[in-house]
């Protein structure tokens, strides 16, 4: 008994020197793949011309929004924007203001966009346009789907981990999610792989077809952990 | 409206998948969600309560005891007031058959088995986890009846924080703490004393003594680093001294002191994501000196517990380890004995998750130096019927090794087998809304090999230890929660038949049925609570039964500005008498006022 005892404190103190000692397990770096993103563009329902007090307005708007966001999405929005070559920093601030602006302000965003991004015209000859409630149709449909293959892993329960990764994916013109990527860590790579998994999962949205009648769709779609 | 006039380069989030249209509602990001586990509860398979900091801020309890006992199915039986010998037979097992553990270092001595819960003073404490059911394949010996986890306080925000806390009480009790803690990114450390003190009552019914009071000062600190690789150092101690006053067999006045101390040293690491290894030396302390004669009773224990959890893919967890152990046990007195003894186990765990089913399968190899290999396994399985609806089926073994007073001490037998059990158990959980939740186990728990004393020849004083007695112990619980604005509420209940297999008798002092409930109210800065204990008569030694009773304990709690409170509570409310134990007292309706500096952050 007494050399057993020895040999498990033995075998134990050299795994544990092994695992302390020599393996640099420091926290994962994120995944950030700036392979092509390629942008969709949703026309706004308003026609009126860009005035210069709603263009002040967007500023003023955009500034504690870009505060918001700069910590985690600017960098990870950047290398794309330089592999569209020419696009200023206004248009940085307006990708992710509709998300926090108020309505009424998301109409001037969009004007805004459409005088910045006009150029654009030509690099995207195929530009899909997509009804409110298409988009709204594919999203339940897109949820549905995940509802039914997303899951925590249990380590990270364990480990109490939590947070929120970005990931950008493509709906296929026949269905196929494509072009799955994370865009903005969670930190924890096994909560990232755990979404991306699930995404891959999906495979196809078969109500997709229809709708996208021929195009493809690039979304971002936020997926957030949380341990109650 | 719709028609689209130009390209537009815009990363379309869905969380609002249509930003153009300022009519459009926010469509909100997935949302993945899981229940936080609780540190000893590693599947959501077996019943499981948890009594939060929260809880015993509210109740005021001065021991464990009190904390304990308001949960159906744990029955307390005690020989008078606070830090008197206190027994918890969970789930109608033996108060040696539930495992107590301190920040999941092995608490219960060598000696007797049973644990000193008389002796945590609730002050230190952040969560009292019950884990019910057979766990010795985790946990090893003891956890027959199930496991007690008890997590003692650690700062929890970052920055430095403190709280203290003065009571003063009828029968001359006097309460303080203070805690003062430390957390940023790389270290924390905390340090926390709490004094409890009370002149108590007489212990015993016919006695014409005076009080037996005790007096428990505790002390709990750690620190710990959490390096830049993730690997997360803690070196913490708790410990708990104090003296006792009781009354012995022929109502005389006696007194005895006690230490008791859990340190550990733990490591942990996250090797990769998907494995986690926990190193863990610990160190446990049980000391009982008596000061009028020269008996005592000391048990040290040493354990190394090395523990990985590896997640082989989204549908096995596996938990595997080993755990080596090297106690000491002293007694002196009536029967003295000084001896060593090792045990060494392995086990190892899978949780298989396959949708709406969960299986989990456990086994254990125990080496006891003196009765050699043992074996325990557990079966568990879970079923998500609904979202709303859980069953659960679960057959599990159990064991308790002999102690030292088992083996050495009088009639003691050094080759004694340890007592096993199986128990098989079935239940459901079922949340029809977010405020109501209920839950229904059947459990029937077959014990063998119980160490007795039998006479031998028989009518001759000479007494063997031997492993023939067996209980069996066949229950259903009820558990209902509700908690809505305002309100809280919970109630237990549990009809259970603990029998003695061997000659057909109740086990004693354990009812066959009681009823606990709590009802809580919050409003502004105030809120007022209430728990209640129902328990059936029990059978005591020499064909005594003891009545059946109902005990109400009242709690009031003011916030003077938002660090501080003043809060009061009324034990005992009606007054009930009652006895747990034949000829010993129980509190009768007591005051305590309590003041408490306990800004956010802690």
């Amino acid at each position: 008994m007494k050399t057993s005892i020895s040999l498990f404190l033995l075998a134990s103190a050299a795994l544990h020197l092994a695992v302390l000692g020599l393996v640099d397990f420091s926290s994962p770096t994120q995944i950030i793949d700036s392979g092509s993103l390629i942008r969709v563009s949703i026309q706004a329902p308003s026609s009126k011309p860009v005035t210069k007090t709603s263009s002040h307005k967007n500023i003023e708007q955009a500034t504690p929004t870009k505060k918001l966001v700069s910590s985690n999405s600017m960098p990870v929005i950047k290398p794309v924007l330089k592999k569209q070559k020419s696009v200023n920093s206004s248009l940085e601030n307006t990708h992710f203001t509709p998300d926090l602006v108020e309505a009424p302000i998301q109409k001037t965003v969009t004007a805004t966009e459409d005088t910045t991004v006009a150029k654009h015209t030509n690099d995207n000859p195929n530009i899909p346009s997509l009804s409110k409630s298409v988009s709204s149709l594919l999203y339940s449909d897109l949820k549905r789907a995940f509802d039914l293959h997303f899951y925590y892993p249990r380590m990270a329960i364990k480990r109490g981990w939590e947070g929120e990764v970005k990931i950008s994916l493509r709906v296929e013109a026949n269905g196929y999610l494509t072009h799955i990527q994370v865009i903005d860590s969670s930190g924890y790579n096994l909560l990232d792989k755990a979404a991306i998994t699930s995404i891959d999962r999906v495979q196809i949205l078969p109500a997709a077809i229809a709708l996208l009648d021929g195009r493809s769709l690039d979304l971002i779609l936020p997926v957030q952990y949380g341990l109650l | 409206m719709n028609t689209i006039r130009k390209p537009l380069l815009v990363s379309l989030m869905l969380a609002s998948v249509n930003p153009v249209y300022a009519n459009d509602k926010t469509l909100d990001p997935i949302i993945v969600t899981a229940t936080r586990t609780a540190q000893t509860v590693d599947d959501a398979l077996s019943p499981v309560i948890v009594i939060t900091r929260e809880d015993i801020e509210r109740n005021q309890a001065v021991d464990v005891a009190e904390l304990l006992r308001f949960h159906a199915g744990l029955d307390i039986a005690r020989t008078g007031g606070a830090g008197s010998q206190t027994s918890l037979f969970l789930r109608g097992t033996e108060s040696d058959h539930t495992l107590i553990m301190i920040d999941g270092v092995k608490f219960n001595p060598g000696t007797t088995g049973g644990a000193a819960l008389q002796n945590i003073d609730p002050e230190q404490i952040q969560q009292i986890e019950i884990v019910k059911g057979p766990r010795s394949t985790l946990y090893g010996s003891e956890a027959i009846g199930g496991v007690i986890n008890i997590i003692t306080r650690r700062g929890k925000t970052k920055g430095t924080h403190a709280t203290a806390s003065m009571a003063i009480g009828e029968d001359k009790t006097r309460k303080f703490s203070a805690n003062v803690a430390h957390t940023s990114d790389v270290f924390r450390a905390g340090l926390a004393v709490a004094a409890n003190n009370t002149d108590g009552f007489p212990a015993r019914l016919s006695s014409t003594a005076g009080d037996n009071g005790n007096r428990n000062t505790s002390i709990n600190a750690y620190f710990g680093v959490k390096m830049n690789n993730g690997v997360d150092v803690e070196l913490s101690h708790w410990q708990s001294r104090g003296n006792n006053e009781y009354l012995n067999f022929s109502l005389a006045a006696r007194d005895q002191d006690f230490t008791n101390s859990v340190s550990a040293l733990t490591f942990k690491a996250n090797p990769t994501d998907i494995w986690s290894t926990s190193l863990k030396f610990s160190h446990m302390e049980d000391d009982l000196e008596q000061n009028q004669n020269n008996n005592s009773s000391r048990t040290t224990r040493n354990v190394l517990d090395w523990q990985n959890d590896l997640e082989l893919n989204q549908h096995h967890l596996i938990t595997a380890g080993v755990s080596l152990s090297s106690e000491k046990t002293t007694s002196v007195g009536f029967s003295s004995y000084d001896e060593r003894t090792s045990t060494n186990a392995i086990f190892i765990q899978d949780n298989i998750q396959y949708g709406k089913h969960q299986f989990l399968v456990a086994a254990r190899n125990t080496d006891h130096e003196d009765f050699g290999n043992h074996a325990t396994w557990n079966l568990e399985y879970g079923y998500q019927a609904t979202p709303k609806l859980r069953l659960l089926a679960g057959v599990g073994t159990a064991f308790r090794a002999p102690t030292g007073n088992d083996r050495f001490g009088f009639g003691g037998d050094p080759e004694l087998q340890p007592e096993t059990s199986r128990n098989i158990e079935l239940g459901l959980r079922y949340k029809p809304t977010q405020h109501h939740g209920f839950s229904v186990s059947a459990f029937d728990n077959k014990i063998k090999d119980l160490i007795n004393l039998v006479q031998v020849p028989a009518g001759s004083f000479n007494f063997n230890a031997v492993n023939v007695g067996r209980t069996r112990i066949k229950g259903i619980e009820f558990g209902y929660d509700f908690a809505k604005g305002p309100w809280q509420a919970k109630a237990e209940a549990i009809f259970q038949n603990p029998r003695n297999e061997s000659d057909d008798t109740l086990l004693l002092r354990r009812a066959k049925r009681s009823l606990t409930a709590s009802l809580v109210y919050t409003k502004g800065l105030y809120r007022i609570g209430a728990d209640m204990l129902a328990s059936g008569k029990r059978e005591d030694a020499s064909n005594v039964t003891l009545a059946s009773f109902t005990t109400v304990n009242l709690n009031a709690s003011y916030a003077l500005n938002k660090d501080w409170r003043i809060q009061a509570r009324l034990e005992n409310a009606f007054n009930e008498e009652y006895e747990l134990v034949d000829d010993y007292t129980t509190p009768g309706r007591t005051m305590l006022v309590e003041l408490r500096f306990a800004p956010k952050g802690f």
